[in-house]
């Protein structure tokens, strides 16, 4: 009998609260486990609580009711000295641009956590950054502030800063929304490669999580899917099973966009 | 039953103002000790990271400050101490000048006056910038980086400020009484430079040096605590920066003045 490997989080009849107000539940009865190696799509329509699962995931916002476990660390078997923090096994990056620090720069941002847990220089890391801003497309803006770059390349600064701290699952709140047809090519080229080629950027292995109001981007990506739908959490099981689903909802969340 | 003799609105008015007062307080005391168990415990954490953060609200709320102070203090000594000067010897009290001076200018003015200039200048930048980065969300950014908020962006602020209140403070007061002196001068008083600051040197007491810095600082720390509290310590939207930047400033303006009416009573008792 093959041991069931190690989950790096798991969510046990979790429910969503409200931002605004926590009394109100917005999602019930998540049972959420993710894995090494796994690709989750997690869908829904826009305000159903998929950005508000994330940051329960992440640890920023308390669950109304159930539980979370976490054990990134053991999993990314990384050392101490490899991992600028090892708490830090879980890097979200936010929806609508990531959220970049307006006031430093695309590599001061890129730097920012590196330098912050490790407690050193911008010189220390500056190889760092500048492999990271390679491998996203960012070192011609290296020395920009992220406030006149595209909401594309924003995004992008949020993921090097969270590919930084070499995280074992990467969350990505809906990261197509709003973006070019280039734009989504290179995300959906990056996360191929993150995934499947043992990129650099993330230790091996590693499982990524997305968001997304739209399935068809992910179906030839993702490993494991669900849906948020009615304050209700239901897995979709594997891509086959998603291409075959007959639910309405996912039907519409499959055709493509007029 | 007790009959209010107010009309039940009116004491209702009052008694919700109340409450959401006391309320406020609460949250911003609790504040207060997170920033300085953060500062207690986190000082030489990300030191290459925050101690230049705080060097830069040093130079922000200090150095920055300096041309203002310096035209303050020009204009303050001319108004206030030259003219006393002037009064007092043509009424033959020129043995009070010292203690005039000391109590209007090292206990008062001096620390009030700098307060009042960080918090218009400094205070107001905190709050509308504090506000910003929580209106975009990006404190959750860097908590989820695990950044902890009050480290990176709190702590820094209220050292700057704090020693910033305070050596401004000891600028406007230096720079007060030389331009009192030459206002003065400028007026033929009959006092000699050596039996100004002869006098001035007697009315000083090693409590006044203590005090100042113990004031200045509080005043600044309760600066720095009070506008990143309105910026920071709740959910905004970028509508509400604004309004939130108003109640900063009068909150702060309020504190500053009650702590300075307690400092006016350890005065009274030296």
């Amino acid at each position: 009998m093959t041991p069931t490997p190690a989950s790096l989080i798991e969510l046990r009849g979790v429910s969503i609260p409200a931002r605004q107000d926590p009394d109100i539940t917005v999602v019930s009865g998540v049972d959420w486990r993710v894995e090494d190696g796994e690709f989750w799509v997690i869908a829904g329509p826009p305000g159903c609580g998929k950005s508000l699962l994330f940051e329960i995931a992440a640890g920023l916002l308390a669950p109304a009711r159930g539980t979370r476990s976490v054990s990134t660390p053991s999993a990314a078997g990384m050392t101490a000295a490899a991992s600028p923090s090892p708490e830090r096994g879980i890097a979200l990056v936010f929806a609508d641009g990531g959220r970049p620090f307006n006031q430093l720069t695309v590599a001061e941002n890129v730097a920012l956590p590196l330098r912050y847990h490790r407690g050193c220089r911008h010189d220390a890391v500056a190889s760092e950054v500048e492999r990271l801003l390679d491998w996203t497309g960012l070192a011609p803006h290296a020395q920009r502030r992220p406030a006149i770059l595209n909401r594309g390349l924003r995004q992008r600064i949020a993921l090097a800063r969270a590919l930084a701290l070499r995280p074992s699952l990467l969350l990505l709140d809906n990261p197509l929304g709003g973006l070019a047809t280039s734009q989504i090519r290179w995300w959906l080229n990056f996360l191929a490669n993150l995934q499947h080629a043992h990129h650099p950027a993330l230790p091996a292995p590693a499982a990524i999580a997305v968001t997304t109001d739209n399935l068809r981007p992910w179906v030839t990506l993702g490993t494991h899917f669900a849906l948020i739908e009615d304050g209700r959490w239901r897995s979709l099981g594997s891509p086959t099973e998603v291409a075959s689903s007959q639910h309405p909802a996912v039907r519409e969340m499959l055709i493509d966009p007029v | 039953m007790l009959q209010s003799p107010l009309p039940r609105s009116y004491t209702d008015f009052v008694g919700q103002w109340m409450l959401r007062w006391i309320d406020a307080s609460h949250k911003m005391l609790a504040f207060a000790l997170i920033t300085l168990g953060v500062l207690a415990t986190k000082f030489k954490t990300a030191s290459a990271v925050v101690h230049p953060l705080i060097f830069e609200q040093i130079a922000r709320a200090g150095l920055g400050m300096l041309p203002m102070i310096g035209f303050l203090a020009a204009a303050l000594g001319f108004v206030v101490i030259g003219q006393t000067v002037a009064i007092l010897t043509k009424v033959g009290a020129q043995d009070l000048i010292g203690t005039v001076m000391v109590t209007v200018f090292v206990r008062e003015l001096g620390p009030l006056i700098a307060a009042m200039v960080v918090l218009l200048r400094v205070g107001t930048a905190t709050v509308i910038e504090l506000g910003m980065t929580r209106a975009l969300g990006e404190v959750e950014a860097l908590e989820a980086l695990g950044i902890d908020p009050i480290h990176y962006l709190v702590v820094p602020r209220v050292l700057g400020m704090a020693i910033g209140v305070l050596t401004l403070s000891s600028y406007l007061i230096l720079g007060a009484v030389f331009s009192g002196y030459l206002f003065a001068f400028l007026q033929d008083v009959p006092l000699t430079p050596g039996e100004y600051f002869r006098q001035l040197a007697l009315a000083l007491t090693w409590q006044d040096f203590a005090l100042l810095a113990l004031k200045t600082m509080a005043f600044g720390g309760i600066l720095a605590v009070v506008t990143c509290f309105h910026g920071l310590a709740q959910p905004l939207l970028l509508a509400e920066v604004s309004s939130a930047t108003t109640r900063a400033l009068v909150t702060s303006l309020i504190a500053c003045v009650a702590l300075d009416a307690l400092f006016i009573v350890v005065y009274l008792l030296m």
